[in-house]
């Protein structure tokens, strides 16, 4: 039980960065950015192509990559989401085109590479033990590296003028712009960040397992999952929702089977958007 | 196949059109209507229309106890929630090897031989429940009913203000839409013989919305331009020989064309809201 426990937090906290990429785009333009599990398998190959296919040593692929995953998700804002905003979409329209983006992106990489799976290290592993329980050293490495990513985040959100500029595009973008703010700019970073948060998971999980361009969708449900979990309060209750539903999913595969997995996490959703679709951490807005 | 895919992208531009509300889960009632057929109707060699009627019923009642929570919710909410029921059910397709024989999927449903002779005389069964269709939406439009659901489209605000419940009106289209929907897949597990969870996955629902959006939404015209477009398409892409990717890359290319240029679709009445 405690391996499984110990692999829902690390799971947990690598979740967390991808639902926190997610909830700076969702919380701020409220868009359901479907592109984004496009993005998570984007990442994904992208290292493939700089580590295995052109040879550059590990660390300059991963930077390479996060530059990519960063550009990626500011081009689909810039180019698809700002120009249909200008055409009068709604909210449902921002949701199909972004599907149409995550089924052109998802499929020109299964086009390029090909459906199946690709391995990035042909190496196993090597593992240590604590307490009895076996952790391999990617497991180690993503703990580390995400935590260390949530922590940066935070910091930049909570402690520094972008994110001071990031949290009250969130509150109210439309009064950000009247106060004589560069809302484009704002978004932009937004847009910029979550690239960024997208591509970290997307290389550990990648070289710990492999890629295949169907990964992204079961990924991306997970962070929005997580974030309904969480609630939109705040950007700090994402992270909490994922830690819930990783360890949620360990017990499940512990108890039951991993083949029931999917079933229980979107149990958990229906179960969160009938009785608490706030989420644990509710945002309280004053009624002016 | 046109038959088919009109009856599943009618009932699922009935939802979408008429109450706005994003549907994900369609395939997996259609799922439904096709494992019931090959599971209870092929083993009891029940004839065609209570077979009909049958998977009717079934698959509504599974939309009713759907619809109450589902109802309530609206735009990314509501999505997320089809979501959520149609990746259940798959999984539930794919796992339950008693009941659905899972991954290897049910092969030798009934054909069509069983109630008709011939392809010739399936085909004329498909055209005639495409009709019957039809006419059921067409009616439904044009009704007082249809008239509220407009409404309820255009400002929910206003029907409620006609002291009527909006969540009501969800409910019943969810019903009707998911009971279609189950007609479609007793349709198509008769006619292929061989089902399994992945011809109503998560992907195929998606494949449906687009094809619902490129035909266009609010009249019965749209969801018959939507299935000859995918129908077609998929039969052009196969006689070409060009590989899955580059389909699917065409189609999302089309989807984003379509609601950039022509958010009405190719003969819809009015755009997605």
């Amino acid at each position: 039980m405690l391996q499984f426990l110990i692999n829902g937090v690390v799971d947990g906290v690598v979740l967390s960065v991808i639902t926190l990429g997610f909830s700076l785009v969702y919380f701020t333009s409220r868009i359901f950015h479907i592109a984004y599990a496009f993005l998570f398998v984007l990442g994904g190959y992208t290292l493939y192509s700089f580590y295995t296919h052109l040879a550059i040593p590990l660390l300059p692929s991963i930077g390479l990559t996060i530059i990519v995953c960063a550009f990626f998700s500011w081009f689909i804002d810039k180019f698809f989401y700002q120009n249909f905003e200008k055409k009068g979409a709604t909210h449902n329209i921002l949701l199909i085109a972004s599907l149409g983006i995550f089924i052109i992106g998802i499929n020109s990489l299964a086009y390029f590479f090909g459906p199946g799976q690709v391995i990035l290290s042909k190496d196993l592993s090597e593992s240590i033990l604590i307490a009895g329980q076996i952790i391999t050293h990617n497991k180690i490495t993503q703990l580390t590296t995400c935590m260390f990513t949530i922590i940066l985040v935070l910091v930049l959100l909570y402690k520094t003028n972008i994110g001071l500029m990031i949290r009250a595009f969130r509150d109210n973008a439309k009064l950000m712009g009247i106060l004589g703010y560069n809302t484009k700019n704002v978004r932009g970073r937004v847009f910029i960040l979550s690239g960024i948060l997208i591509a970290i998971p997307a290389c550990l999980l990648s070289f710990d397992k492999g890629v295949d361009p169907y990964l992204g969708m079961p990924v991306f449900l997970n962070a929005v999952v997580a974030m309904i979990i969480g609630g939109t309060g705040d950007f700090k209750a994402p992270i909490i929702g994922a830690f819930i539903l990783s360890l949620s999913q360990a017990i499940v595969i512990y108890f039951l089977d991993a083949k029931w997995e999917p079933l229980v996490t979107f149990v958990i959703l229906i179960i969160f958007l009938l009785f608490l679709p706030s989420g644990i951490f509710k945002q309280t807005e004053r009624e002016i | 196949m046109i038959g088919i895919y009109y009856i599943l992208v009618s009932s699922t531009q009935l939802l979408i059109g008429m109450t706005n509300l994003v549907s994900l889960s369609q395939t997996a009632f259609c799922g439904i209507g096709a494992y019931f057929t090959a599971t209870f109707i092929t083993i009891n060699k029940i004839p065609f229309i209570p077979s009909l009627l049958l998977v009717f019923i079934f698959t509504g009642f599974i939309a009713f106890v759907v619809s109450f929570p589902l109802a309530k919710l609206k735009e990314d909410y509501f999505i997320l929630a089809t979501i959520g029921f149609q990746t259940i059910v798959y999984t539930i397709f794919r796992n339950s090897k008693n009941i659905t024989n899972g991954h290897d999927g049910i092969s030798g449903i009934i054909e069509y031989g069983l109630f008709f002779d011939n392809k010739i005389s399936y085909l004329a069964l498909v055209l005639i429940v495409s009709i019957a269709v039809y006419f059921i939406i067409y009616k439904l439009i044009n009704s007082p009913f249809g008239r509220s659901l407009q409404i309820l489209r255009e400002d929910e605000l206003l029907l409620i203000s006609t002291g009527r419940n909006p969540v009501k009106y969800k409910e019943q289209v969810f019903i009707i839409s998911g009971a279609l929907a189950g007609i479609a897949g007793f349709l198509l597990a008769s006619y292929v013989s061989y089902i399994n969870p992945d011809n109503f996955s998560l992907d195929e629902s998606i494949f449906i919305l687009c094809a619902v959006i490129i035909g266009g939404l609010g009249n019965a015209r749209g969801s018959l331009i939507g299935a000859i477009f995918v129908v077609i398409l998929q039969e052009a892409i196969r006689f070409l020989q060009i590989d899955a990717p580059v389909k699917e890359i065409i189609y999302g290319i089309i989807l984003l064309a379509i609601i950039y240029y022509r958010p009405r679709g190719l003969a819809g009445s009015y755009s997605l809201n």
